[in-house]
């Protein structure tokens, strides 16, 4: 008796999937989108945009690992670092060795990879705790980007290994259209694919995917090297933009990719994240920046109301948790 | 008896449940002032909830306890310590990075002028340590290089030096060799020629028939009766006590019923790890529900655990279906087929706040995927929906997660999760722990049918009857050891449990 009663709820119950909660991130975007747009001539202007969202498209490829860590449970700090660790060694192999800007790029990512694998083992082998291990990824990195960047002392790259940049499909920047692609696949994979979908399993509880067969902690390596490498990416495609290496390229990012996450979302606790959603996080706040600096509010002001988000963000995500719990 | 309170520490009609599980039902009896009172019990027979409850960090649901005549009014470890009642944990509670004296005298009782008066503290301190005979420890050494032995004696000095009125003991011996045992039975005794009331609590019979005024012995929650220790008391009288429930309420599986299948699917071959596992051996068949049985610290949980790779062996290789596995890993052993039900749900094994769906899909995502990965939701929906009905677990929606649930429904949901992958080998740890007798039985049921479509079975538990009702056979565990197997036509309580207390399998007083 209690099995049909059971079975006919189930159904019923099953069609409202429709979450309010998961929607905070788009409201937000859209009320400061409308906001700024009716307030400010200059905002709803097409270029203005478009330099919004290819700031947010650069910044996407170092979001990518990250929030697949986020969800995880674990965090990369070293995402800044990685990202200006892309424009040092652009400067490297294409000043240095004359190397072409598909090649550099390539072989940039992959020595990124090793170092996000060897973070990657030492966190999961020893148990250690990843943020630390990656603040001292970030530390040794940022010291080699400082070294190399100023002996370099601002040589520019040679123009065709850093043109590609700016080309554009129609009137939009390629980048923008690959992070659009990109944003929406893993979005799929996510939901869809199991050796995505594990990740939020693992973000819950990691001794029970032990348990029933997956390789939590190989998944967890895997995610450090694409944060590292997907972060060297984006760091390339900024210094080309930017024309030559940076120390300043990805300063901070590792607070921009928290903040937006958790107003995308994620929690810090691991199980929960998406990845149109960080995108979505970082637009709001890249957009709110760009609005920011339309009023002419100072920008160490703006910083402060950065920080002021991320902390509000944070509780947000506490009480969203516990709510669920 | 000269002036001594007969009724020193009393406990009176104590009732705690947690949930629907009653950890202790309507408990009532006495301690006499200087006695040594051993309280024993098979694990979760409620005596660990009593000590709570007599330390303050749990309160009773109903009942009362008087110390001295005085009864207690608020139940709080405070509280508790203001009446005079101190205990030794079993897990050691010391500060490794300090010194001994540190250690004993933790709230610094020796101050001059505002300062710690070290010189007072360490001559104290060597004081103490020699009434207890710790010639070789010094009073500044760091506690951290001190034996364990050592270090358990120094906890029991710390207690003694607050001068309680009562302290109790839980499983002081099980970190010590027979020598070091052996002094602090002399120690105990020793403290109670001084007017010290010892509560005792040991698995090991021999102590308590060597140390013990009185004996308690708890069974189910319950108060089972309190014997002398005279000349006239043996191991046996202890262990029938333990165990004597009336069988007639729980069934033993039938005999006939036991399967007759030589067929080897899961073997264990001199499995150990040096100081937790003793060299093990063990043969699962087809069909076969093989039980395992061990009281507290006997090594059970660790030879689950190593036996599916969940912790490092020394040595040792497992069998499945005559294949030895090359890397012991519960990946490798979920790819052969062979699942793993946690005893401790709330650790590992459920995932508590995803859907119930998720839960039961975690196990089985390969199968239901292509080749790309992508999951295949439908077929998903109608695995986790059959499991849900085949248990009949309650819920409002799919959606909803265990965290909400009751122990009994999430518990068989963990059980949906390990059986949906339709294994052949299922290694059930405490498959009942906590939770109502109506999810217990349909667990047995499930249990037994999927052995008879020719699944082995291997449960650890620490439930007698539930283990005479389940298994062909019960290997008995003591000491990190298999020290006996007991087949289906030969089970009783007592011959069961006289193996996990004493060892022996004799019939006679022999240890």
């Amino acid at each position: 008796m209690s099995t049909a009663a059971t079975g006919r709820k189930l159904n019923e119950q099953e069609k409202k999937k429709f979450d309010f909660g998961g929607w905070t991130i788009v409201y937000l975007t859209l009320a400061l989108f409308v906001f700024l747009s009716l307030t400010r001539s200059t905002f709803l202007n097409f270029n203005n945009i478009h330099s919004i969202v290819f700031d947010v498209s650069v910044d996407f490829f170092a979001i990518i690992g990250f929030t697949f860590l986020i969800i995880m449970g674990e965090l990369d700090m070293s995402v800044g670092s990685m990202f200006c660790f892309g424009g040092t060694l652009m400067g490297i192999f294409c000043n240095t060795y004359k190397m072409s800007a598909g090649p550099a790029i390539v072989l940039a990512m992959v020595i990124a990879g090793i170092i996000g694998l060897i973070s990657g083992y030492l966190i999961t082998k020893f148990r250690l705790n990843s943020m630390m291990v990656t603040i001292g990824v970030m530390l040794a990195v940022k010291g080699y980007n400082w070294m190399m960047i100023t002996r370099m002392t601002g040589r520019q790259l040679p123009r065709e290994s850093r043109s590609f940049v700016m080309n554009k499909i129609g009137n939009i920047s390629w980048v923008i259209l690959l992070m659009l692609v990109v944003a929406v696949i893993l979005e799929i994979l996510l939901n869809k694919s199991r050796y995505f979908k594990q990740m939020y399993y693992v973000g819950h509880n990691m001794e029970t995917t032990i348990l029933y067969g997956i390789k939590a902690n190989r998944v967890k390596m895997i995610c450090f090297a694409v944060s590292a490498m997907l972060s060297t990416f984006g760091g390339a495609l900024m210094t080309c933009r930017v024309k030559a290496p940076n120390v300043t390229v990805g300063s901070n990012l590792e607070v921009t990719m928290i903040t937006a996450a958790v107003i995308g979302g994620a929690s810090i606790f691991g199980g929960r994240g998406s990845m149109v959603k960080s995108m979505l996080g970082l637009l709001f706040i890249y957009t709110l920046r760009n609005g920011m600096t339309a009023y002419r509010i100072d920008s160490y002001v703006q910083q402060i109301i950065l920080g002021v988000i991320l902390i509000l963000a944070i509780i947000a995500d506490i009480r969203i948790t516990a709510k669920r719990a | 008896m000269s002036g001594k309170n007969t009724e020193y520490l009393k406990i009176n009609n104590i009732t705690k449940a947690y949930g629907v599980v009653k950890a202790l039902t309507d408990v009532s009896f006495s301690i006499r002032q200087g006695e040594i009172h051993t309280i024993l019990g098979e694990n979760g027979a409620g005596k660990s909830t009593l000590v709570k409850i007599i330390m303050g960090e749990e309160t009773p649901d109903s009942g009362t306890i008087s110390l001295d005549g005085e009864q207690v009014k608020t139940f709080t470890p405070s509280a508790a310590q203001a009446m005079g009642v101190r205990m030794v944990h079993q897990e050691l509670a010391v500060f490794e990075n300090m010194t001994v004296a540190e250690n004993i005298y933790p709230s610094h009782d020796f101050k001059k002028g505002g300062r710690i008066d070290y010189k007072e503290l360490y001559k104290e301190t060597a004081k103490q340590l020699e009434r207890f005979g710790l010639k070789t420890v010094r009073p500044e050494e760091q506690m951290g290089g001190v034996t364990l032995a050592g270090q358990q004696m120094i906890e029991i000095i710390r207690c003694i030096v607050a001068n309680p009125k009562v302290i109790i003991l839980d499983e002081p011996t099980s970190g010590l060799n027979d020598e070091e045992a052996d002094r602090l039975m002399e120690i105990l005794e020793r403290l109670k020629a001084e007017g010290m009331t010892i509560i005792y609590i040991s698995h090991r019979l021999k102590e308590i028939m060597r140390i013990s005024d009185r004996v308690t012995i708890m069974r189910d929650g319950q108060y089972v009766t309190t014997l002398q220790n005279d000349d006239s008391l043996t191991e046996s009288d202890l262990i029938n006590n333990m165990v004597g429930r009336d069988l007639t309420l729980h069934s033993i599986k039938n005999p006939q019923d036991v399967i007759n299948n030589k067929e080897v699917v899961f073997e264990v071959k001199n499995l150990a790890k040096a100081h937790a596992l003793n060299p093990s051996d063990l043969q699962l068949h087809k069909g076969e529900i093989l039980g395992i049985f061990g009281l507290e610290g006997s090594g059970v949980t660790k030879l689950s655990r190593m036996m599916y790779g969940l912790e490092r062996k020394d040595s040792g290789d497992i069998y499945v279906k005559g294949e030895k596995l090359n890397k012991l890993t519960p990946k490798n052993m979920v790819d052969k087929h062979v699942m793993y039900l946690n005893n401790n749900r709330k650790v590992a094994g459920l995932l508590l706040d995803m859907p119930v769906t998720d839960n039961v899909s975690l196990p089985i995502l390969g199968k239901v995927s292509n080749k790309l990965g992508f999951i295949n939701s439908k077929e998903l929906k109608r695995i986790s929906t059959e499991y849900i009905k085949k248990f009949a677990i309650a819920l409002p929606s799919l959606s909803t997660k265990p965290r909400k649930l009751s122990g009994g429904n999430q518990q068989k949901v963990m059980m949906s999760a390990c059986l949906a992958p339709e294994p052949e080998v299922v290694i059930v740890n405490e498959p009942t722990r906590g939770i109502d007798v109506g999810a217990k039985e349909e667990i047995h049921k499930f249990l037994l049918e999927i052995a008879k479509k020719g699944v082995g079975v291997i449960v650890f538990s620490s439930e007698l009857p539930e283990l005479m009702r389940l298994s062909d056979r019960i290997k008995i565990m003591r000491d990190n050891t298999i020290v006996g197997e007991v087949e289906c036509s030969e089970f009783t309580e007592q011959t069961l449990m006289r193996y996990a207390a004493v060892g022996a399998s004799g019939k006679g007083a022999g240890v």
